[in-house]
């Protein structure tokens, strides 16, 4: 398993954010789905080694990182997009994505190469010398999509990383995450329902620090029927598992 | 770390920006000090104290900014080896703020010249290095603003007793207690944030 959680709490301060939550990915695309104050960010933070879990088991690329030797093996093998992102504005968008490069230790004489790939995948590479100040936020969140992707990781977290695109930037993105969900693991949240029913092969849904559903997106949307709320399937599901779980 | 890695890794910290408010800072410090100490009116050059706790804490100020990244939790995940990045930066910034300000003591060092700035730059580098840990980057120049401020408002600058603890950065460098709190501000901050890194 690429990431395999067991009992996971975390707090912040008395308030339970997690609270003994399982979860088990391995390659492909992963939709986490949930409402606001679920834990997904947390989630995703304790997943991207930012946050430390208060208790349970957290392994990552077969590795509990039990050692700072660990941890920077994990990292180096890691695509990390938080649900928002401080950026540097003096630089272009390429030095951005390869300061990241730099960060992750990428050999130096591999990091052009890899900065120009992972823009075009993005549908940034005409605008790789413009400075990061001058994009609109959909271009922003493009490049910190493309720092992400730059060390080729093999687990990759994206936190809301459609926020901001539009409708053809998000077929795009679609098409990109399946293209990496092919050699590696990637988990994305989001509110975003038909982006999960679209690019996603699993979908784990967590509500109040836990986890109420994981499966395919076809049994998440025939989890719901005619009398639950929402405009497609998959939403009547969510929205199906949602109330069962709170029931 | 090659040598493009290092120019965007200070380009990132704001690094220009920290150079060109510190050559001002020393300018001002130079000219303001030679200005106090040569007025008739002014006891020579013990007149300089305050730009003796005014200098270095600007520059501390100008360095807070450096100490941490735009996104601390994007760069924190990153596996380079941050200690030592750390170290050097800390490092290297508080050398050349002392060297810098030292050079523009140099008249009479010991009456509020370049030993006083010296020590007040390994203070107050002190105390924003910590603060970056404990509240961010971002806010880092606060207590240390704070402090001087306040010590500045309430002390005169007397040679004895307490005052050479609490009123450090006011008192003159031969009062030697007054070295205690400032190098030890110095190495609490810097081997916190080392060890720590500036608060996300």
């Amino acid at each position: 398993m690429t990431v395999a959680v067991e009992e996971l709490t975390v707090r912040y301060g008395r308030r339970v954010v997690l609270n003994g939550l399982d979860l088990a990915l391995d390659t492909g695309v992963h939709g986490l789905l949930g409402p606001n104050g679920a834990g997904k960010t947390t989630l995703m933070r304790v997943l991207a080694t930012v946050a430390r879990p208060d208790g349970g088991g957290v392994r990552l690329l077969g590795s509990a990182i039990a050692d700072e030797k660990a941890l920077r093996e994990v990292r180096r093998q890691l695509g990390y997009l938080p649900q928002t992102f401080g950026f540097y504005p003096r630089f272009t968008v390429r030095e951005f994505v390869e300061y990241f490069a730099w960060l992750k230790e990428m050999p130096a004489a591999r990091i052009p190469v890899a900065v120009d790939r992972a823009l075009e995948r993005v549908g940034l590479l005409d605008r790789a010398d413009d400075r990061m100040k001058t994009l609109s936020g959909g271009m922003q969140r493009r490049a910190g999509i493309a720092q992400a992707i730059v060390n080729d990781p093999r687990l990759l977290l994206l936190d809301e990383p459609t926020a901001g695109l539009d409708p053809e930037q998000r077929v795009d993105f679609r098409a990109l995450l399946r293209e990496l969900g092919v050699d590696a693991c990637v988990l994305v949240s989001t509110h975003l329902v038909e982006d999960v029913a679209v690019a996603c092969e699993r979908v784990s849904l967590v509500d109040g620090g836990r986890l109420v559903f994981t499966g395919t997106p076809e049994q998440l949307a025939s989890a719901g029927g005619d009398g639950d709320a929402g405009d497609s399937a998959i939403e009547r599901g969510y929205t199906a598992v949602l109330r069962a779980a709170r029931a | 770390m090659t040598a493009r890695a290092l120019r965007l890794h200070l380009r990132a910290r704001g690094g220009p920006r920290f150079g060109a408010g510190l050559i001002l800072v020393t300018v001002f410090a130079w000219v303001a000090a030679q200005w106090l100490a040569t007025r008739p009116f002014f006891d020579g050059p013990a007149a300089r104290v305050p730009i003796v706790a005014l200098a270095p804490l600007l520059a501390a100020l100008l360095l807070a900014r450096t100490l941490g990244g735009a996104d601390e939790s994007l760069e924190r995940v990153a596996p380079v080896r941050w200690r030592p990045i750390r170290a050097a930066h800390v490092g290297a910034a508080t050398v050349l703020v002392a060297l810098l300000l030292a050079a523009t003591g140099l008249h009479d060092p010991a009456v509020y010249g370049s030993y006083a700035l010296v020590r007040n730059t390994l203070g107050c580098t002190g105390l924003v290095a910590g603060a970056a840990v404990l509240i961010g980057a971002r806010l880092a120049w606060l207590p240390a603003f704070a402090y001087v401020v306040t010590v500045y408002g309430a002390s005169p600058a007397r040679d004895g007793g307490w005052e050479n603890l609490w009123a450090w950065p006011l008192q003159p460098s031969t009062a030697g207690w007054s070295w205690a709190p400032a190098l030890a501000a110095c190495a609490a901050g810097a081997v916190l944030y080392v060890l720590r890194g500036a608060r996300g």
